[in-house]
Formats: C-alpha cells, structure tokens, sequence
C-alpha cells in the first residue's frame, strides 16, 4: 500500500465496512493527564540535574572523598564509645580517652561544626567541576530556551538548579552531619543525647542548609556567567582560596582590622555557624549585621547574575 | 474555521526602533507560513503570541487566550519546534523527549510512554535511546519535533523545521508536517525561508518586512493580485520599447537573457483596469520602432511565491527608501 492511499476517507470506508480493522500509525493518543504534582515542573529540572552530574566518574570521586571522612569518623565514634565501654572505672584509662575525644569526636557543638567546615573542601571542589553540567551547559548548549518555551517560568527554573545543588551539597555535608549526631547519640548516651543537644542539632540543620543553599546561590551565579569548566574553577578558587588568603594579608597589613575578613565567605559562614551552634566566636566581634550583610551581598549578586543572564536568553532566535 | 490567532492593533519597540506592527488581524486555524527576510519581525511576533515579550501597545490573543496574561496556559498548548539545536546535553533522545512531557506536567512513567509514542509516530526508532548530540541533523530535527508534540498541543510553531537536511530528509519531514495538520489536526505556525517549502504545506501566508505585515492570504490570493502581468518576447527593440512602455505606464522588468539568443523576455505589468489591447497598440504605433522589431510571444505571467515574495518585499524596500 503507498502513502498516498491512506489518504481515503475512513468514516465512508469504515460505514461500508463496519467490520474492518483499521491499522492507522498516524495516531496518536490523546495527551495523559496532568500529575496531582503538575506545579511542581521545577522538580524535573532538578532530578535531570542531579542525574547528570551523578554520571560523571568525577563526581563519584569527590563524593568517595567527602564520604571517606565521614566513615573516619563515624568509626571514631564506634571505636571511642566501644573503648569507653572496656576502660570504664579506670581512671588512667578514661583521662586518655577524654584527651583523644577532644581531637577526634567530642559530640559538642564544635565537633559537628568542624566536620561540616571540613567537608566544604570537597564540596568547594565538587561544585567547581559539577557547575558546567548543572548550569553552564544550559547556556552554552541552548537547552536554557528549551526549558523556557514550556510552561516553567525562570523562578522555577532557578529553583530546580538550587535544588539538585543543594541536595548535591547536603550528600557531602548535612546528612553525613546528621547521620553522625544520630550514631553519637546511640553509641555514647542513649536517646537522652539527642535530646538534651537540641541546640547542636538545630545548629546542624541551620549550618548545614546554609552551606547547601548558599554554596548553592553562589555556584549558580558563576556558572551562569562563566559558563566553561576551566573558567568556573579559576573563579572559585579565586572566591574560595585566593581570597582568604589575601584578606588575613589586608587584616594583617591593616593592624588587624576584623572588617576585612567580612570580605572572605568562610569567615561569614564560620560566624554564622558559631551562631547557629552557641558557640564563642573570638574572631569577629564587631556588629552582627555587618556579616549578615556581606553575606547577602554575595547571595544578593550571584542572584542577580543568573538572573540577567537567562533573562538575555533568546527564545526564539 | 476558528480564530487562531488576533492580533489587536499590535506594536512593539526596542527603544525607538519599531520591531513589529499590525493593525487589527485575525488568522484562523491551518497551516499559517511566516515569509520575512531577517529582521522582519518573525521573532518578534511569535514571542509576543506566546507571551515572552509584551507588546508595547495593543494586544495578541492566541487560541482566544491573552497572550500576557495567559502566556503560561498558552505555552502549554503550544508545541515549539525551535530552528537551532536546543537539547540537553547527556540525555538520550527518550530521555529529552520524556522531561519535555514531564515540564508539561505529565507523570514521569507518562511522559515516557507518550515519548515512546511519539518517536515511532515520527520514525526515530532503535536510535531513541541513544545520546541526542550524537545523532544526524535529521533524527535531531525529529527529536525536536517529537518535544513539540509531547503535550498533544492545538498548535505547532515550527522555526525552519527544513534546516540542514538533506533534499530525502527534507521531503519526509514536509511529509510529516502536513499529516500532522491532515491527520492530526494540528494548527501549524511555520517559519521557514525556504518559500518551496512554505508553498508546499501552508494553506495561508503572511509576509513580513522591517516589523510590518505587507500581506496575507492564501497563495492563491497572494498570486492572484498579478492578474495583469504578462510575460513578452521581443527582438530587435528592447530599449525604445522600453522606453515606450514605460512611459505609458507600463512596468517592464527584462528578464536575464539567454546566451545565443537575439530574443529579450520581458515581465509587463499594465496599469490597473487596463488589458492588453493598450500593450498591443505600443507595437502597432511603428513610428520610432526598428523594422524588424517583433514581438513574437505574449502570455499571462504566472507568478509563484518566490517572486510574490520578492516584488512585495521589493516593493516595501522601495516604498521605505523614497519616504
């Protein structure tokens, strides 16, 4: 049969015989019906996200390296609470254990707050390699004017990119974080841990959705608007490792001035951290709002850029 | 047939520059060709109808939706095919094909059978589940496609769906176009440059030039406003007669001519209510014509949309410049 003979009128064929099978391959079925979750189209951004930077071999490595330093020490607080048990009663003993506690895993504010600032290492690394393929392609490959020309809105498109990086970040920071609160909490002193240590895990949660958002906020900005591999990681290095070192050069050059350290966002989020977990923070001791601010300006910029940048984008060329 | 599109006293300025005005239109639902050489406000258009960009003043209304107001609603029951490759990278061609019909809202295990649907509809088979940049332009423009009807939308907007394909490729996929209209009853929005291919599967044409609407209609309509041109053969006499024309009001315009040939082919279009009897009376004047000037053949000159599209933009340029 040629084409062109499909181009009969079926409704008279199919009235002449009722009883034939019509085997048309130029149908198609009628669209399916909306999920309940059908608002929610900023969440398969996110899953398509999170999917293709968990393809790349570089991700696993990073996420192999962040997690190895979990597993330390989630067996830190295996072993500790295992020799607490056999030395019990010996005071020679337990001196030791309480000294080797205090450098390993203490269960205090500053233990959790310390594994979390610690992780942001890989974490720093991880989002430089992983912010081209979550962001930067979307500009470079055009897939940015796929995403507009459906029913998703730029709102929802920047928070489907928050979400697969924040949740990126909170696999290498928050939950190994919260994880460890719950295993010292069993291993040490029963439920009575996590109960009486609300502020600790209140301090988890804040500072760990701070570095996740934030790291988040910031990696969008720049991968926005530099787009390349090699261009995010020269900035972010330059953001994260060039700038610390030179702000303590300015503070020391400066007789100490703690303003400049405002310039460095460990700083910030290391104050905003000692916040969140009741802890004395010695080295910045100047008004509270002045690291609020540097902080929001951060935010407040990468916002921006990424905000200006898929507004430039074309849709239709 | 219904309402289509509206367009409602429509403009549209980047700064002081005029990117698009109509005057009150509406286009019904079919297969509606966007002529327009670049920058004629193609773009434009089409942003505003799906509300991506608000119109300076006016209004569009699209499948009787506000194109500002209801720009969400619209994108949802549109299908947009885009001209330059827009995929997301890493994904196979089901994969990108399913997240279109996920960004629609459709349930993930949905959305993919509806993927799978669509493919064999458009032929792309086995190569489906391979990674979509490494595909040929043609299975790329398929794929495109393919995420245009993922939602099952009342209309297509297809920009240069032809591009890059090969003359077989580029067959099938006018092919797939008007089945979609015939069979599916699609309303289709195609850009395209290429005019053979507008001509084959539109039923209506609207021409564009420097952000206005010079024309619409059918091609029939289109070539029909020509009624008084004609096409003439002449030897031995082409710049007196010329001049002779002319002067009375008829337009000449001399085709190239042909090597070892001593016959010029002229296009004369005659002064509206005139017929050929005044073109006639030009040559049987022989006062001021060589002896052997002869006018050997004469019909109607049936234009196509090539050269409807060329003298209309012609035309506006000319206009343009002597304002």
């Amino acid at each position: 049969m040629t084409e062109e003979s499909l181009d009969f009128n079926q409704t008279d064929l199919l009235e002449e015989y009722p009883e034939a099978i019509v085997i048309n391959r130029w149908t198609l079925s009628p669209a399916p019906e909306l999920s309940r979750w059908s608002s929610m189209v900023w969440w398969p951004v996110a899953r398509i996200g999170l999917k293709l930077v968990m393809k790349r071999a570089l991700f696993k490595v990073f996420l192999g390296l962040g997690l190895m330093n979990f597993l330390f020490f989630s067996a830190m607080i295996y072993f500790l609470a295992g020799l607490s048990e056999q030395i019990n009663g010996q005071p020679f003993g337990r001196g030791s254990l309480e000294f080797a506690s205090q450098f390993i895993f203490s269960g205090t504010g500053e233990s959790y707050r310390d594994f979390i600032s610690g992780q942001n290492i890989v974490v720093m690394l991880l989002l430089a390699i992983s912010g081209s393929v979550l962001v930067g392609n979307d500009f470079r490959f055009n897939s940015l004017s796929f995403y507009l020309s459906k029913p998703l809105d730029r709102w929802q498109y920047f928070l489907g990119k928050l979400v697969a990086t924040s949740m990126l970040v909170s696999m290498l920071t928050l939950l190994p974080c919260l994880a460890l609160f719950i295993e010292y909490g069993l291993f040490t002193d029963s439920f009575g841990y996590v109960i009486d240590s609300r502020r600790i895990l209140f301090g988890i949660l804040a500072y760990g959705l701070l570095v996740s958002v934030g790291m988040s906020v910031l990696l969008l900005g720049v991968a926005s608007m530099l787009q390349k591999t090699i261009s995010i990681v020269m900035v972010w290095g330059l953001m994260f490792v060039f700038l610390p070192i030179i702000t303590v050069i300015i503070q020391d050059a400066a007789g100490g001035s703690e303003y400049w350290g405002l310039m460095n966002v460990w700083s910030l989020m290391l104050w905003c951290s000692n916040h969140f977990f009741g802890i004395e923070s010695g080295r910045y001791t100047g008004e509270p709002w002045y690291p609020i601010a540097a902080l929001s300006l951060w935010f407040g910029a990468s916002i921006w850029a990424f905000w200006h940048k898929t507004e430039a984008v074309e849709i239709f060329s | 047939m219904t309402e289509l599109i509206r367009l409602e006293k429509i403009q549209r300025y980047y700064g002081s520059q005029l990117a698009f005005e109509a005057d009150d239109m509406t286009l019904p639902h079919g297969v509606i060709g966007l002529l327009g050489p670049n920058g004629a406000g193609k773009s434009t258009l089409m942003k505003m109808l799906m509300g991506l960009l608000a119109p300076s003043s006016g209004n569009a209304r699209m499948m009787g939706l506000d194109a500002i107001k209801e720009s969400r609603q619209i994108r949802s029951k549109v299908g947009y095919m885009p001209e330059t490759d827009s995929f997301v990278a890493g994904l196979s061609i089901l994969q990108f094909v399913s997240l279109a019909g996920e960004l629609h809202g459709q349930k993930p295990v949905d959305a993919r059978r509806r993927a799978h649907e669509v493919l064999w509809l458009l032929g792309v088979q086995e190569e489906r589940y391979r990674l979509i940049e490494e595909q040929s332009t043609g299975i790329r423009q398929r794929a495109k496609l393919a995420q245009a009807l993922i939602n099952n939308p009342d209309l297509v907007i297809l920009d240069e769906p032809t591009n890059g394909l090969d003359p077989t490729g580029r067959s099938a996929m006018l092919e797939l176009i008007s089945r979609l209209h015939k069979e599916q009853g699609k309303s289709i929005l195609f850009s395209s440059h290429l005019l053979t291919d507008v001509e084959r599967v539109c039923d209506l044409i609207v021409i564009l030039d420097k952000g206005k609407v010079l024309a619409h209609g059918t091609v029939a309509e289109l070539v029909s406003t020509r009624s008084n041109s004609y096409r003439i053969q002449v030897s031995g006499c082409l710049e007196t007669l010329t001049e002779r024309l002319e002067s009375q009001g008829i337009h000449v315009a001399t085709l190239p001519s042909r090597t070892g040939m001593t016959v010029n082919d002229l296009i004369v279009t005659l002064p509206e209510k005139s017929d050929t009897k005044r073109l006639l009376e030009a040559f049987s004047d022989r006062g001021g014509l060589a002896p052997d000037c002869l006018l050997s053949a004469l019909w109607p000159h049936e234009e196509n949309l090539q050269t409807v599209f060329e003298r209309i933009v012609t035309g506006n340029v000319e206009r343009t410049s002597h304002d």
